[in-house]
């Protein structure tokens, strides 16, 4: 009988303190989705910007996303009954949206796309989305520039009030640019000393110019440009898949496959924001390669960098520059320099293979 | 025992890893600055602006370069590109003349002084990035930064008191740039070959007969006419690593070989001077010196055997 009222007791502790630990952790570091290792700013003011602030519906809305009224501004999310999701972008009349709204499947999106016409690296023009441009029954699969444009509606600097524009259309860019002189880029805050022009807001609106470049062929006819890797693009399921399966991201890792996600209308392979980005892992990368899936290790990439990614990235990466950036770095500690230059420097060798190992242990021939 | 066998394997394993996370990466070499891979001079986001820029993340100083003067006359001075008002780098739609193509529209990535200004936009001293500090690389980030040491040696082996090329402007020690390749003159190669179009053009060497292939990298904006810049001879991408064409082995066509090299040169080129963490397995070739000077002749053909005299 003891023992009963013992476990019974036990037993309730144990619920309750779990239901109290559910209840802190619905949005919590341990989710792909979790923004809350991105940077101190986010973390100071987690309303303000991130992925996760409220959930998916900070980006997608169950209902009313396909041609009818978005209950959303271009400043922020409010809600079925107008309450302001994201209080610091909140500042015009609730649902009256700027810009054109989401029309059509477009992923249930939240956002009105199309704000601006946009300048890319190439000087080609990146215009708002058009549902003429959906081919076949894959909706807007099949619309490369999609994959730019949702992120652009709340990263293009036309959200007034966020931290985290790319800056096209503000004085403030991503890594936080406020002032002049010594500029951070978009990565990590403080890394390049690039003295001027360091946000985009020098130019004219919808300049993408100084970012790299998206909405890009990464194919023309179908074959793949110069000092890149061969790609199969499949025209019916409007997928594109690298042909090589064993790219090795480095020397002392066993995975194989390229992260990078190219998108295709059918005809041609394309990059867009989304080809590094995975908007749904902030530092827990997952990519498919040959069949199988490459998830987020577990362990360490080296001594005090545990193996993850970081911004969104696609596949591995580390940033030991941004030693604020929470639990994600706080092994390493600061001042830390010991990032894996390799890993990083492979991420983007996964795309340019003129620039990577395979091209010159293959004389620059790589096979189909 | 065991117990000793595990400390010792932990031991190893620590050691190894902590070499290993120094920030070393295979091509990039200490192009990889302070451990952050292509970040070392690009920029995803917010990078240097101008169309067609490389993306490139480090600031560009105004100055004027003093450079070595050739003997028909080139070279003596190089400006970078404007920082700001309506050069290339500060507007994106400006106009951009060159001598050879006055009045042209172009991109950052056409003009050929751009690739050797973006070298010295850290080379030069002037540069101010991340973890660096002073004037001299030295402050930039853990490991080995810059093969040789303090006062011993520099950029290009030359006796020195840092690492850098165009220190204080000065570029009048150093090979020739943004000088024209001197096509009229027999002791270099004839027949070079232009394919592109508008401002951007590729440069090959005509020549088939030299059988170490041309692996330096001219640039032209104007498909006439071909200029020499830091870009001509490294590959900034390559550290050790470097793929050559030379002529067919059966005496047509081309062949892509793999070849050892050093100091981010184009071509085969091997100096054991050059601390080299990891060197290819051939790099301890007695060759060297064949092998080395074989590269400058691939734009110099008057010590080549392969030189005719012929007037072009």
């Amino acid at each position: 009988m003891k023992n009963t009222k013992i476990a019974l007791v036990l037993a309730i502790l144990i619920l309750t303190v779990s239901t109290v630990t559910w209840g802190q952790a619905t949005l919590g570091s341990g989710t792909p989705l979790a923004i809350t290792n991105e940077s101190a700013d986010v973390q100071a003011n987690p309303t303000a910007g991130g992925h996760m602030s409220h959930g998916c519906l900070l980006c997608h809305t169950p209902h009313n996303g396909g041609g009818v009224t978005v209950q959303g501004t271009t400043s922020g999310i409010t809600t079925w009954n107008g309450a302001c999701l994201v209080t610091a972008g909140c500042t015009g009349v609730q649902g009256a949206a700027v810009g054109k709204l989401t029309q059509g499947n477009v992923y249930l999106w939240g956002q009105a796309l199309g704000q601006l016409t946009y300048n890319s690296w190439d000087s080609t023009g990146l215009t708002s989305f058009s549902n003429a441009r959906v081919t076949g029954g894959a909706g807007v699969l099949s619309v490369p520039e999609v994959h730019s444009l949702m992120c652009l509606s709340c990263h293009d600097g036309a959200t007034t009030g966020s931290s985290y524009d790319l800056g096209v259309n503000t004085a403030t860019g991503y890594g936080g640019l406020t002032g002049t002189g010594t500029a951070q880029g978009f990565g990590p805050p403080g890394l390049n000393g690039v003295t001027w022009s360091y946000y985009n807001g020098a130019w004219s609106n919808g300049s993408l110019m100084n970012s790299h470049p998206i909405n890009a062929h990464y194919t023309v006819g179908g074959v793949t440009l110069p000092g890149l890797w061969h790609v199969t693009i499949n025209t019916t399921q409007y997928s594109v898949k690298f042909n090589d399966t064993n790219f090795n991201y480095w020397q002392a890792w066993s995975a194989t496959g390229h992260p990078a996600r190219l998108w295709t209308d059918g005809a041609d392979a394309y990059v867009e924001c989304t080809t590094c980005h995975e908007p749904h892992r902030f530092s827990q990368y997952a990519y498919p390669n040959n069949g199988s899936w490459n998830p987020t290790d577990a362990g360490t990439w080296e001594v005090g960098i545990p193996n993850s990614t970081v911004y969104y990235l696609r596949g591995p990466y580390s940033d030991a520059s941004a030693t604020t950036d929470g639990p994600k770095h706080a092994a390493v500690g600061t001042g830390n320099t010991t990032q894996n230059g390799e890993m990083n420097a492979q991420f983007c060798r996964s795309c340019h293979y003129e620039k990577s190992i395979e091209y010159f242990n293959q004389a620059g021939t790589q096979p189909d | 025992m065991l117990r000793k066998v595990i400390v010792v394997a932990i031991a190893t394993l620590l050691v190894a890893a902590a070499a290993w996370g120094q920030g070393t990466d295979p091509l990039l070499g200490p192009h990889n600055v302070g451990g952050v891979g292509c970040q070392s001079c690009h920029e995803p986001h917010n990078a240097l602006a101008g169309p067609g820029a490389y993306l490139w993340g480090r600031a560009i100083p105004t100055r004027t370069y003093t450079t070595y003067t050739t003997s028909n006359g080139e070279g003596g001075t190089l400006s970078t590109l404007p920082a700001t008002g309506t050069g290339m780098l500060g507007n994106q739609t400006a106009t951009i003349s060159t001598p050879n193509n006055p009045g042209a529209l172009a991109t950052v990535n056409q003009l050929p002084q751009a690739h050797t200004i973006l070298c010295l936009s850290c080379h030069d001293t002037s540069f101010s990035t991340m973890g660096c500090t002073s004037t001299t690389l030295a402050g930039c980030g853990s490991g080995t930064i810059y093969p040789g040491t303090a006062g011993s040696g520099g950029v290009g082996i030359l006796a020195g008191t840092n690492y850098a090329v165009g220190n204080n402007g000065d570029l009048s020690r150093d090979h020739p740039v943004d000088v024209l390749y001197p096509t009229n003159d027999p002791t270099y190669w004839a027949n070079l070959q232009y394919s592109g179009s508008g401002n951007q053009w590729t440069v090959t060497f005509g020549d088939t007969t030299y059988p170490y292939g041309h692996p330096a990298r001219l640039f032209s904006i104007d498909g006439a006419t071909a200029y020499i810049e830091c870009g001509s001879c490294h590959n900034p991408h390559a550290q050790m690593n470097a793929v050559i064409i030379t002529p067919g082995t059966s005496g047509t066509g081309t062949t892509m070989t793999a070849v050892p090299t050093s100091h981010f040169i184009r071509g085969q080129y091997r100096d054991n001077t050059e601390a080299l963490a990891t060197p290819p397995a051939s790099y301890s070739s007695t060759t060297l010196d064949v092998d080395n000077a074989n590269f400058c002749m691939s734009c110099h053909s008057y010590p080549s055997a392969q030189f005719t005299g012929t007037v072009h």
